[in-house]
């Protein structure tokens, strides 16, 4: 299992690079957001996975999973989804005559 | 007031400055004066904090009361002191020049706001004593560039600003997933409490490539070659009160970055890519200057000299002596002033004669002796002529580079300053020397400009003749990278055993 | 003590005046130029008071004295001697400037630059520190740069002036590195400190490098072979430049610093061999390049540089003869070349040409300057009694005691200067013709010629009373025998019988060089070392090229292959295959539903890399981020599901809008091979690292200490959420201030409220206009609902703003009336500076009750807590509201143009 994961990043990483390599705006912006999943995913599986126990305080859980990497990837995909948006309006723009 | 709130005051002093231009809105003088004096604030709290730490004293402020690691802790010891003043003056000078000479488009569209946040970002990075906390002050840092960028006009303009946008994603991402593996490895992000436990890290692949890739992502940063291919097309074509700006900073706080984890949080015996640091802070010295030989424009030269002296300044990490690692600390001090100190001039010729293209600029020496006069401060202390700041900056690293006995760092040392001077004198025979041109100043003289880039040729002269008083800071700070205690203990607790105790009473 | 370097300090003086006042003085040249000569004067006549008798003194400051750096000066008869030399001829120089450049805008930068340069020499001259001497050096190196370019509007003499900078702080640059070096050897940078280890066998151990350095900076600057070419070039500037920088500054540094340190490092094996074999060397070229030269000024230059081989020989030997020889030889060149030149000078203005053809008889047609110039010229070649000549004798005399043999090439090198001598004056001296003066001279440029030729007379007439308290004194103090003196008869010493001869032989080589038919040289002598290096300065200029080009011009996809691999490569060094293992698979995590789901992702990867048209793309990037959602929801992060759905789905909708506008980039190339190699070797180490770090079990003490102290300290049961908001809140914050730039960004790229029609889906069905608007009364309050309950249950600001952002979308695709860009853009500011304003205060409320800042301040009313953490959570939500209507603005559909 956890190398099923491990190639499936890596596989969203290699089309990433693939994309990103490539001579378009859209190539590398694709590529961008393909390579922005890749890297929260790693930050998220480095935390160590646990299946069906979410940090919630209430359920009683014993060992919970650990919140911190979620916490982190959590600002991750905010912050790249700025990013994103922003280089958006930059391929918008490099449209514009 | 107390260091902790000095430190606050200035990392907030310029975030509230920007929320405050964003609501005060497209007004250019209220703005400007707001984000003026939020800037000057910063500094003067940042210039106590150099004064609080400069025996080597460290104050950690705990953010929401958690005791570190549980939480983030805001640092400033004398390094990031020292990087604070340094670059708010910076700023300042920068903001001064930009409300003086920007046209009326760049303060439609929040340039002092951006400012502002760009300054936030400056500070946070500076303060921070948490990895992932230091990737978020990076991306504000990256995107206030990318939006200061995306306001210039052209076509060119554009292309240099997609690929410097391109290419600095890269390296977030880099560092996004370097922190991911740093913290599986680890289970902390705090660098205090990662020093302690990277000393026993065994699993070497895993710390190897991770620490690799956080490299890789430093060194995109502050352009170190192969990875400084974003700078050299985007940043000529920044207006100079911009380009002062970004030139002064933004890769000296990948380099800070660089400084501040593999010279400290990693420590002496982690850290696995020094000798591979020192050929690529080499090439990088020999790439850049040689580019910069090369070119026809002072914007153009300038630019590939920041990636030139970026290599001095991770030459003197790679030896990671005593003396190196101070004379790296002088050196960043001094090249932040004289770098954006450059570009104020490069912005104050193209005000007077039209032009920085050497082939369309002459004779201003004859037609303007003040502005040869501003120009050969920063350009010597560049090139390394005593007494200027530059000259102690790269002796230190040179007599640290002969202590070691590195017949390669010290021939690149010598050979590359003689490129610099070659490459100022190739501006001083276009620009300076020649007949006077008849023409009058292409732009009326703008007084602020002018007082910023004199007031940072002072600081440059200032610190040449004060350069014992701050090298002993230089060397405080580079004991403090080397041996972390006083800094493990204002953010541990002198226990140094991370107790899982919330000292806020709540 | 202090008084005599007060005396040196006079410069200043005019230094000052002419760079703050200028205007004064190109009014009144003569008499500011008068007024600076007389200072200087004062000043040369304090030091030479001081001379005889002068205990050695050092005094000194502190600088940078980590780095033994200290500003020290030391006084010694020497170098009070050398001093008043230095301050006497510049006394001179800058009189005959007034003269020479009176009419000139450009006087008060000239006087500016003259005694700065004066200062300076003096500064080499006294510092005792080594690196303040470097100081002092590089200074007489940029000043003489703007010296000898004055006249920069003509080409060739900006690329001279640069030339000769470059050679000289090429030169300073290894003399640094050579002086940091003999610093780490003998454990100080004093050279008071450093002479007390002379004779004592601690240079013998210095390393050869070291001393090679050192001899590099001196050579450069005093324009030893091989670096000799720069001297006679810099013959462009104006002549009382070319006085000062050849008689006593400039290029005598060089061989200052080198007698200075001679005895001791004379005590190194290779310093006698490189030392006087450059000098020999030097004048060798010398005499050949100058039996070429008809320009006055150019011959000059070439006597020069012979006179500075020899001292350079003299400085080789070290012996106490030779020191005793070298301070007779430097103040009797000092003497005679000043004037030499500065006569020079007023025959070029009198006569209008410096050639010597057109100069025949010019000594009767200017009969004072005419005096001037016969003396020095004498004395140059060493006629007796002048001090020429007693310089030749104990130069010959010295090199004899060493080795014969280098006694007689010694004689042979001077029989060749002599001759230069004799060419140059010779003509001058023709009775049978006149030339016509085209111009009259101020008094005072002839005067500044004749001063230092009847210096010279003086000292012959006052040598045999004042020889021990003056040059005798100087000599001893440079480590000539004690109580040294000069007489002008030896008897019949093997010096004697070689200086004759030479003086004999150089009326050969004067027949021999004067010959009008004389042929030219063979080209193996001709100059090798400008050309050599006028090639690396075009090498340089040539690979700089290749390297601009390279670093800036490359394509941006081959430029981040060459990153990519640059940092895999760095990531891969520390891989040991043979440590590698494969971690254990954990069972607990549950894989079926994983086994099925992972082709499905490896297909949307594929899909999303390859794909070509808009479509394709949006739905693969779509299936994607699904299916990152899905493994989130998982592996028990539904906070992180929620939030990657509902970014994703905004995303994919900005996406569309521009792939509408700019499909046609979509289409990407044809496959390549390299990008896939490297995109699969990334995959790879991404594959690598994942399962290396997986595979590690530890402790979790921090996150173990944010469960713990979740719900009892923060109130919060979605510890995810309490992370957010409390634990890591800057975090957060630095978060919704990059949303809130990206919102300017997007501004600052697109401009403030242009309008565009670029939305993905464009339509007037009425159905859908009342689904999309049902849909988002619905989403609204599940946003709210989402928002409240984020602290304890998966929610929270970000998402919630997200939905209601959605909401907006929705509203925005079937065109509300209420939704028109500039509302838009106000809503979007004021929503982003309100959040921002939000979260900044409850991060500082905290410091008004005295707590730390960011600490949650809390009201409870039993089992319901409202606190400042809270408030952040409203802050984000109100930000991330409003960078959303900030983008979504930008895709206002177009109302006056249709689809």
């Amino acid at each position: 299992m956890p190398v099923l994961l491990a190639i499936t990043i890596g596989l969203l990483a290699t089309a990433g690079l693939y994309r990103l390599l490539g001579p378009s705006r859209i190539d590398a912006l694709v590529g961008l957001i393909l390579l922005g999943q890749a890297a929260n995913l790693v930050l998220f599986a480095s935390g160590g996975l646990r299946h069906n126990a979410p940090a919630l305080i209430e359920k009683g859980m014993a060992v919970p999973t650990d919140p911190l990497p979620q916490a982190l990837v959590l600002t991750a995909i905010v912050i790249g989804f700025g990013i994103i948006a922003f280089l958006l309006t930059l391929v918008l723009r490099s449209s514009d005559k | 007031m107390t260091p902790d709130l000095q430190l606050l005051l200035c990392l907030l002093a310029p975030f509230v400055g920007a929320v405050v231009c964003l609501a005060v809105g497209p007004r250019p003088r209220v703005t400007a004066g707001i984000a003026i004096l939020a800037v000057a604030v910063s500094l003067a709290a940042a210039l106590g904090l150099v004064a609080a730490t400069a025996d080597g004293e460290v104050f950690a402020v705990h953010a929401g009361g958690w005791s570190a690691p549980f939480g983030i802790v805001l640092v400033a010891d004398t390094f990031s002191a020292l990087m604070l003043a340094v670059c708010q003056l910076v700023t300042l000078a920068a903001l001064v020049t930009g409300a003086a000479v920007l046209p009326a488009h760049w303060h439609r569209r929040h340039f002092f706001p951006l400012v502002l946040t760009l300054s936030t970002a400056t500070c946070g990075a500076f303060l921070t004593g948490d990895l992932f906390n230091l990737y978020v002050w990076f991306e504000v840092l990256l995107l206030s560039s990318f939006a200061l960028m995306a306001i210039m006009r052209g076509r060119e303009a554009r292309a240099g600003a997609w690929r410097y946008v391109l290419l600095n994603l890269v390296s977030s991402l880099l560092f996004l997933a370097a922190a991911g593996l740093i913290y599986g490895k680890t289970g902390t992000l705090n660098f205090a409490d990662l020093h302690l436990r990277f000393a026993g890290a065994d699993d070497a692949f895993l710390v190897k490539s991770s620490t690799a890739l956080l490299f890789g992502s430093f060194a995109i940063k502050s352009a170190l070659l192969p990875f400084a291919f974003w700078l050299p097309s985007s940043y000529p074509q920044l207006p100079p009160a911009v380009s002062a700006l970004f030139a002064g900073l933004l890769t000296k706080i990948g380099l800070y970055a660089m400084f501040r984890v593999f010279g400290m949080v990693f420590g002496t015996d982690t850290f696995p890519h020094r000798d591979l640091l020192e050929l690529l802070a080499v090439l990088t010295m020999l790439g850049g200057v040689l580019g910069a030989v090369a070119q026809g424009g002072m914007r153009r030269i300038l630019s590939f000299h920041i990636i030139s002296q970026v290599g001095y300044m991770a030459l003197a990490l790679a030896l990671y002596t005593p003396l190196a690692l101070a004379a790296g600390i002088f050196y960043l001090v001094h090249h932040i002033v004289v770098k954006a100190n450059l570009f104020l001039v490069a912005g104050l010729v193209e005000r007077r004669a039209g032009s920085s293209e050497l082939d369309q600029t002459r004779g201003l020496l004859r037609a303007a002796p003040w502005l040869a006069l501003l120009f050969a401060i920063p350009a010597l202390s560049l090139a390394g002529i005593p007494p200027l700041s530059g000259f102690f900056a790269k002796f230190a690293l040179l007599r640290s580079s002969l202590e070691t006995g590195d017949t390669l760092a010290t021939t690149a040392i010598v050979g590359v300053g003689l490129l610099t001077v070659f490459s100022m004198l190739k501006i001083w025979r276009a620009a300076f020397w020649g007949e006077a041109p008849e023409a009058g100043p292409a732009k009326p003289a703008a007084p602020p400009a002018i007082a910023s880039s004199l007031a940072l040729g002072v600081v440059t002269v200032i610190i040449g003749f004060a350069a014992g008083p701050l090298f002993g800071l230089a060397e405080t700070a580079a004991e403090g990278l080397r041996e972390p205690t006083a800094y493990i203990d204002a953010v541990l607790g002198t226990g140094n055993a991370p107790e899982p105790a919330n000292t806020a009473a709540k | 003590m202090s008084e005599a370097f007060l005396s040196a300090l006079l410069p200043v003086v005019p230094l000052a005046l002419a760079l703050l006042w200028p205007g004064l003085v190109r009014s009144r040249p003569q008499w500011i130029t008068g007024l600076a000569a007389a200072l200087m004067a004062a000043g040369s006549v304090a030091m030479f008071a001081r001379v005889p008798g002068l205990e050695p003194a050092r005094q000194s400051w502190d600088w940078v004295p980590q780095l033994g750096v200290e500003f020290a000066f030391r006084l010694d008869s020497f170098t009070a001697w050398f001093a008043a030399l230095v301050l006497g001829l510049g006394a001179c120089v800058v009189l005959h400037a007034g003269g020479y450049l009176a009419k000139s805008r450009h006087l008060p930068g000239v006087l500016a630059a003259l005694c700065g340069f004066t200062l300076a020499m003096l500064g080499v001259i006294l510092s005792d520190n080594l690196y303040l001497l470097f100081l002092f050096w590089e200074a007489t190196s940029l000043l003489s740069f703007l010296l000898v370019g004055f006249h920069h509007e003509k080409e060739e003499v900006r690329e001279k002036a640069a030339q000769a900078l470059l050679v000289t702080l090429a030169g300073g640059a290894c003399m640094l590195a050579g002086i940091v070096l003999t610093h780490l050897h003998f454990g100080t940078a004093s050279i008071v400190e450093l002479l007390t280890m002379a004779g004592d066998g601690t240079a013998a151990t210095l390393s050869s490098g070291a001393l090679v350095l050192l001899l590099l900076g001196a050579f450069t600057k005093s324009a030893q072979w091989p670096f000799h070419f720069w001297l006679p070039n810099a013959m462009v500037g104006p002549a009382p430049v070319s006085a000062f920088l050849h008689s006593a500054t400039m290029v005598k540094a060089g061989v200052f610093f080198m007698a200075t340190l001679a005895p001791l490092l004379s005590g190194h094996p290779l310093w006698t061999p490189l030392v006087t074999t450059a000098g020999l060397l030097t004048v060798a070229t010398a005499v050949l390049r100058g039996a070429r030269e008809q320009d006055l000024k150019a011959l000059l230059a070439c006597t020069t540089l012979a006179a500075l081989g020899f001292l350079t020989v003299l400085a080789g030997l070290g012996t106490p003869a030779a020191m005793l020889g070298f301070v007779i030889f430097l103040t009797a060149h000092a003497l005679y070349k000043a004037p030499l030149f500065l006569a020079a000078g007023n025959l070029e203005k009198t006569f209008g040409t410096r050639q010597l053809g057109g100069l025949v008889g010019a000594v009767k047609a200017a009969p004072f300057t005419g005096l001037a110039f016969a003396v020095s010229a004498l004395s140059l070649i060493g006629l007796a009694p002048l001090p020429g000549f007693l310089g030749k004798e104990y130069l010959l005399k010295a090199t004899w005691a060493y080795s014969p043999l280098l006694a007689v090439s010694t004689a042979l090198a001077a029989a060749g200067v002599l001759g230069l001598g004799l060419k140059l004056l010779l003509p001058l001296l023709d009775w049978r013709q006149r030339p016509e003066p085209k111009k009259r001279l101020p008094l005072s440029m002839t005067l500044a010629a004749l001063i230092p030729a009847l210096g010279t007379l003086g000292l012959v007439i006052s040598l045999p009373a004042t020889t021990h308290e003056f040059l005798g004194a100087a000599a001893t103090a440079l480590g000539a025998p004690a109580d040294a003196a000069f007489k002008f008869w030896h008897g019949w010493t093997p010096a004697f019988g070689l200086g004759m001869g030479a003086l004999l032989l150089s009326v050969a080589v004067w027949r021999v060089l004067i010959r009008p038919d004389l042929a030219p040289l063979p080209d193996s002598l001709q100059p090798i070392f400008e050309p050599a290096f006028n090639n690396t300065v075009q090498a340089i200029r040539t690979l700089g090229t290749g390297a601009g080009r390279w670093l800036e011009a490359g394509r941006p996809g081959v430029q981040m292959g060459i990153m990519i691999a640059a940092i895999g490569l760095l990531a891969f060094i520390g891989l040991d295959a043979a440590e590698w293992s494969f971690p254990e698979s954990d069972a607990s995590a549950g894989t079926s539903v994983w086994l099925l789901l992972a082709p499905v992702a490896a297909l949307a990867a594929f899909l999303a890399c390859t794909a070509r048209t808009t479509l394709t793309l949006l739905v693969s990037l779509g299936f994607v981020g699904l299916i990152v959602a899905l493994l989130f929801l998982w592996f028990s992060a539904p906070d992180l599901a929620l939030t990657q759905l509902m970014a994703e789905t905004l995303l994919l909708f900005l996406l569309a809008g521009v792939l509408k506008k700019t499909g046609v980039e979509a289409t990407t190339s044809s496959f390549s091979l390299g990008r896939a190699l490297v995109a699969l070797a990334g995959g790879l180490l991404v594959t690598m690292l994942v399962l290396k770090a997986m595979a590690l079990e530890w402790d979790h003490p921090i996150s173990d200490f944010h469960l713990t102290h979740s719900k009892s300290a923060a109130y919060g049961a979605n510890v995810v959420n309490v992370i957010l908001v409390d634990f890591r809140a800057i975090d957060t914050l630095g978060e919704i201030l990059v949303l809130a730039i990206a919102a300017l960004g997007a501004t600052a790229a697109l401009g403030a409220a242009r309008r565009r029609s670029i939305l993905p889906f464009d339509s007037e069905s009425p159905w859908l206009g009342t689904a999309a608007r049902g849909l988002a009364a619905f989403c609204l309050p599940v946003s709210l609902w989402l928002f409240w309950r984020g602290h304890n249950a998966p929610g929270g600001g970000f998402i919630s703003a997200l939905v209601a952002a959605t909401a907006l979308g929705l509203l925005l695709l079937v065109r509300h009336p209420r939704l028109d860009a500039r509302r838009l853009r106000h809503a979007s500011l004021r929503l982003m500076v309100g959040g921002l304003g939000v979260a900044l205060g409850s991060a500082l409320l905290p410091l008004f009750s005295g707590k730390e800042f960011f600490t949650g301040l809390w009201w409870h009313s039993g089992d319901f807590h409202l606190g400042t953490p809270l408030l952040f959570d409203l802050g984000v939500y109100l930000t991330v509201l409003g960078f959303c209507l900030g983008f979504l603005r930008h895709f206002q559909p177009n109302r006056t143009s249709a689809l």
